[in-house]
């Protein structure tokens, strides 16, 4: 099943904001985690590798918790406030890029400022990760070999500043071209993502776990 | 450098959360327009600088970038710094919503004592100048490094230890991050010294 930028963004915040100040978990608190997992089945391989690897950092502070804090309980409700939370986003954002966000950002009626900045920073970071990846070639064909030392620190640190310079270069080309179009800090997209029926059922997902978490009703 | 969902406890959330908001409206409202493609700029270096690894003995730490966002951008670093968070809390699940304003504040609010150490920087030469540099990319980091295991520590009693091993385990990034700017900063004011000017504010 496939979700909207825009209905996806609210839902995992939504969500977010339930779950992470629950002082105890309960199995009725990862029924929209579980039911938007359910509907992204077919994403299944990517999301679950991809939760694996960001569990390995929460692991390393529930067992801190555990072994120096000597609180199991404690540690356990990060753990599972944590992966209620990764497992709901990760599903509903895996298989969207960036621009999809900027999208649903704007879809959300989200300040200009931000939007048209969050529009910027996708464009820039597409022209920064090709030239980061020019140069790192470039270093590659000539044998460059990282190593703990100042000389792999000063390539680096070059790199970056020609990587800031070149990517400074296309950027104003960018800023120019938009204002010779009439850019006065305002974006119009006319290329929406539009709402989908699978996004009625994350709502309707939603809503039942919060009368679920505050209607009493278990 | 990223606080994850879940750990850290309502109030902290809460405060945290309504201070990186508010410096962040403040931000955006002292962006002007003609400071957007800078400022979009460095939120995307600051995005991208997580995917680059720098060599420590065995191991290899990734930049944070913080100081260099600061130096450049000033009081604006908040809001570019806010949407990179947003952008990988989105596409990875690194942080996340509830978390952004407290990983906003540890991470933007640092990068002001960046700005302020470039600028005495560029008024010395030499030795004190290459100095001021190194201080730029480390002391942000530095600052970060305690606001989050600040925050973790105020999260309960439970998590001091790992606060403490969290802020251990960024000593190689201050001392690396420092390097990189010393050497990043000097080659930028040779290169390309119309980049570092701070004409931004309204």
């Amino acid at each position: 099943m496939r979700f909207s930028p825009a209905a996806c963004i609210f839902c995992a915040a939504v969500y977010s904001c339930m779950v992470a100040f629950r002082q105890q978990i309960i199995p009725a608190d990862a029924v929209f985690a579980a039911g938007v997992m359910l509907l992204r089945i077919n994403f299944l391989p990517e999301y679950f590798f991809r939760i694996l690897k960001l569990n390995l950092m929460i692991l390393f502070i529930c067992a801190t918790v555990y072994l120096f804090g000597d609180d199991a309980r404690h540690a356990l409700l990060i753990f599972l406030r944590y992966n209620l939370i990764v497992c709901a986003t990760a599903a509903m954002f895996c298989g969207m890029n960036s621009t999809d966000f900027y999208y649903g950002f704007y879809t959300l009626r989200l300040p200009h400022k931000f939007t048209v900045l969050l529009f910027f920073a996708v464009k820039y970071i597409e022209i920064i990760g090709n030239e980061y990846e020019k140069m790192r070639n470039s270093l590659k064909v000539r044998n460059f070999r990282p190593k703990t030392d100042a000389f792999t620190y000063r390539t680096l640190a070059y790199l970056l500043g020609m990587l800031l310079v070149r990517s400074m270069d296309r950027a104003q080309a960018l800023t120019q071209a938009m204002k010779m179009r009439g850019f006065s800090g305002r974006l119009y997209p006319f290329n929406f993502r539009p709402f989908f029926p699978a996004d009625v059922v994350a709502a309707a997902l939603l809503v039942f776990q919060f009368i679920l978490i505050y209607g009493g009703l278990v | 450098m990223h606080i994850s969902e879940g750990v850290l406890s309502a109030p902290v959330l809460i405060s945290t959360g309504a201070a990186g908001a508010a410096l962040t409206v403040f931000g955006f409202y002292k962006m002007k327009t003609e400071m957007l493609a800078k400022t979009a700029l460095m939120s995307s270096l600051f995005f991208v600088g997580s995917f680059i690894h720098i060599p420590v003995g065995p191991t290899s730490v990734h930049l944070v970038l913080n100081g260099l966002v600061g130096a450049v951008l000033g009081v604006c670093a908040f809001p570019a710094i806010m949407v990179a968070l947003v952008l990988q809390a989105l596409m990875f699940q690194f942080g996340g919503f509830t978390t952004l304003g407290t990983n906003i504040l540890v991470m933007a609010l640092p990068a002001l004592a960046g700005y302020y150490l470039f600028r005495l920087g560029m008024k010395t030469a030499g030795k004190k100048r290459w100095a001021l540099f190194f201080l730029t990319g480390g002391v942000p980091v530095l600052l970060s490094a305690v606001l989050l295991s600040a925050v973790l520590a105020l999260s309960g009693s439970r998590l001091y230890d790992t606060a403490k091993a969290i802020f251990l385990m960024h000593i190689p990034v201050i001392i690396i991050e420092g390097i990189v700017s010393m050497y990043l900063f000097n080659f930028l004011n040779k290169v390309y010294p119309d980049f570092l000017r701070t004409e931004y504010e309204n």
